[in-house]
């Protein structure tokens, strides 16, 4: 999947995202504190698990994105407002309901909704739809879009700070290991990681160890690259707390999850995220820096650059050394128009007409314009 | 003339250095970058402090000059002499591009300042802020911040009388001298703010009080009627014959 564009309008607060274009390899959102690049973060974001989650919260947004799924071009459009139509009998209704979408495919209808009215291209007339669901959760079964749904399933938002203080519970540990061993039991093809992509690090480095080889070879290289004291990472149980960690062999020493550095861990866990998560996903990372020391920053931005090719990052900093290693024609440069989140391709803004580095070009910049 | 100013204060002097050339009558206007440079523009950067000025920020300015020739007269250098002495740092400019570059390459003029200390040395120039003797008797109205704030400076050095770029720091303060020369500046705009003397605080970031006229006329004024400050007078003369 490769998102396109997006539109964003908070309809509640007036907080709107003026269109903006992403890269199909990476696309880096520079701006001051404050100017709007999480919040564009946070528009795909939601708008992805409006169609791959269970029960998401609706909020009054208006949103419009392009999003290329294999060879299709599709541009999906919603608008959720306030229920006018509430029925106090009724417990479950929601606040909001979904009153538009639209979805087209290389520039061909495929549906609308306008209310309770259903258009969809090649049916003549259709049920209400559930007001509290987009059409394409309701009908992501539907032929005319499958290969939209299963792409947009593959959102990784990386956030990393919940997923590497805990470990795994041990009983969703052991639903997942035998889930595991079921697939490669069945499967005649065991070289394919891509079924267990979506799972937590921690099981994936457990699956990979297990059966497959290769692939954690290559991980585990990858990490001693980094940090060559480590000699080899294992998941083990803590029974006490009844949760799977990960355990390192340092210097033939063993060292748990706790007391390793949290960088060191943020590290490992980018690794191998990098190197499992599915063909052609796209990556949010909010702040790439963030408890990062400057030997893997340098690493992983590396790493971000050659290893995958065919994901889509979508990633903000701050961090000098990452504005200067991802070249400025991958930038959009964030800033605020009162209440609308403006962007600028790096030519557009005015940089790039000297010798210096990207992020000197960058500073200046704003220091004239009076921003900081 | 064009001009291209590089200096390596990175926060507060180039803020303030767009007012001062208001006020010398420096009658070029500022561009964002080389590109735009076209006749009486001056461009202006600094590293910001992430960006080492000598030698990253100094050579890729000098190369960005030489790709766009016939843009720029004069490439002016600001840099701060810290715990060196004046000369030993703009020899260390000289040296680094010399080493660098042929003559020929450069068909423009460059022109290295250094203040000597920091720019809150030059600061520091502006007469009137210093406590008066009445101020500093225990009976004063403003006894209580004379002791806080600014005591230990007032036992050290008088920079009303002496010349701001001759102080050292105490004895028993460990940072360099060019932090010392800060602290010094930022207390006694401390001071003066609490006395309700004059809304004075001034921090790197926001050094709004040394923008405004009547203090830099005060630098002026000490500049033109004592031998103080020779490092601010040798960048005011520059300045002063360029306009």
């Amino acid at each position: 999947m490769k998102i396109k564009w997006i539109e964003f309008e908070n309809l509640e607060s007036g907080l709107k995202i003026e269109r903006i274009n992403f890269f199909n390899d990476i696309t880096l959102l520079v701006g001051l504190s404050g100017a709007g690049k999480t919040q564009i973060l946070k528009a795909i974001s939601y708008s992805l698990s409006l169609v791959v989650s269970n029960r998401v919260v609706l909020y009054p947004y208006c949103v419009k994105m392009g999003i290329q799924a294999g060879k299709n071009d599709y541009e999906w459009s919603y608008k959720i407002e306030p229920n006018k139509n509430m029925d106090i009998l009724i417990d479950e209704e929601s606040d909001y309901i979904i009153s538009y979408e639209e979805l087209k495919k290389n520039d061909q209808f495929v549906f609308r909704r306008e209310k309770n009215n259903v258009k969809f291209s090649g049916y003549n007339k259709l049920p209400n739809p559930k007001k509290d669901e987009s059409l394409l959760k309701q009908y992501s079964e539907s032929n005319e879009f499958s290969d939209l749904i299963e792409e947009m399933k593959k959102m990784r938002s990386i956030e990393m700070d919940i997923e590497v203080h805990g470990g795994i519970k041990s009983d969703y540990f052991n639903i997942i290991n035998s889930r595991a061993l079921n697939l490669l039991g069945n499967s005649a093809d065991k070289t394919d990681f891509n079924k267990f992509s979506y799972l937590p690090v921690i099981s994936k480095i457990y699956i990979a160890k297990k059966f497959f080889k290769e692939l954690y070879t290559e991980i585990l290289d990858s990490i001693k690259e980094l940090f060559d004291e480590i000699e080899d990472i294992d998941i083990v149980e803590d029974t006490k707390r009844e949760l799977y960690i990960l355990s390192m062999k340092v210097y033939g020493k063993t060292m748990l999850q706790d007391d390793i550095s949290s960088g060191m861990l943020k590290t490992i866990y980018y690794i191998v995220e990098l190197y499992t998560m599915a063909k052609n996903s796209l990556v949010l990372i909010d702040e790439f820096e963030n408890g990062l020391g400057v030997n893997c920053i340098d690493m992983l931005s590396e790493l971000l650059l050659s290893e995958r090719d065919d994901l889509q990052f979508i990633i903000t900093s701050h961090h000098p050394k990452i504005i200067n290693s991802i070249g400025m024609d991958k930038w959009k440069i964030i800033d605020r128009k009162t209440s609308t989140v403006i962007n600028s391709d790096y030519n557009k803004y005015g940089i790039g007409n000297s010798q210096h580095d990207a992020y000197f070009n960058l500073i200046n910049r704003w220091e004239f314009e009076g921003k900081i | 003339m064009n001009y291209y100013f590089l200096l390596e204060d990175s926060q507060s002097f180039i803020k303030i250095l767009p007012k001062w050339f208001e006020y010398i009558e420096f009658n070029c206007t500022r561009v964002p970058d080389i590109s735009q440079i076209e006749k009486n523009n001056y461009v202006l950067q600094s590293g910001h402090g992430v960006t080492q000025l000598i030698t990253r920020a100094l050579f890729d300015t000098i190369d960005t000059i030489i790709s766009n020739p016939g843009k720029i007269d004069h490439l002016v250098i600001v840099l701060d002499a810290e715990s060196e002495s004046m000369e030993s740092r703009k020899q260390q400019v000289i040296d680094k591009i010399n080493d660098k570059y042929n003559q020929e390459e450069l068909d423009f003029e460059i022109n290295i300042f250094v203040c000597n200390r920091c720019i809150e040395t030059w600061l520091l120039g502006r007469k009137n802020l210093y406590p008066s003797y009445e101020e500093t008797i225990d009976t004063a109205e403003y006894y209580k911040y004379f002791e806080t704030h600014f005591r230990n400076h007032y036992n050290h050095y008088n920079i009303e009388l002496n010349d701001p770029e001759k102080m050292l720091q105490p004895t028993d303060y460990t940072s360099p001298v060019a932090r010392y020369h800060f602290k010094y500046f930022h207390d006694l705009c401390q001071y003066n703010n609490l006395c309700k003397k004059e809304k004075l605080k001034y921090t790197k970031s926001k050094p709004q009080i040394a923008m405004d006229k009547q203090f830099f006329k005060g630098l002026i004024n000490r500049i033109d009627n004592t031998e103080h400050l020779l490092s601010f007078r040798e960048f005011i003369t520059f300045l002063r014959n360029a306009t």
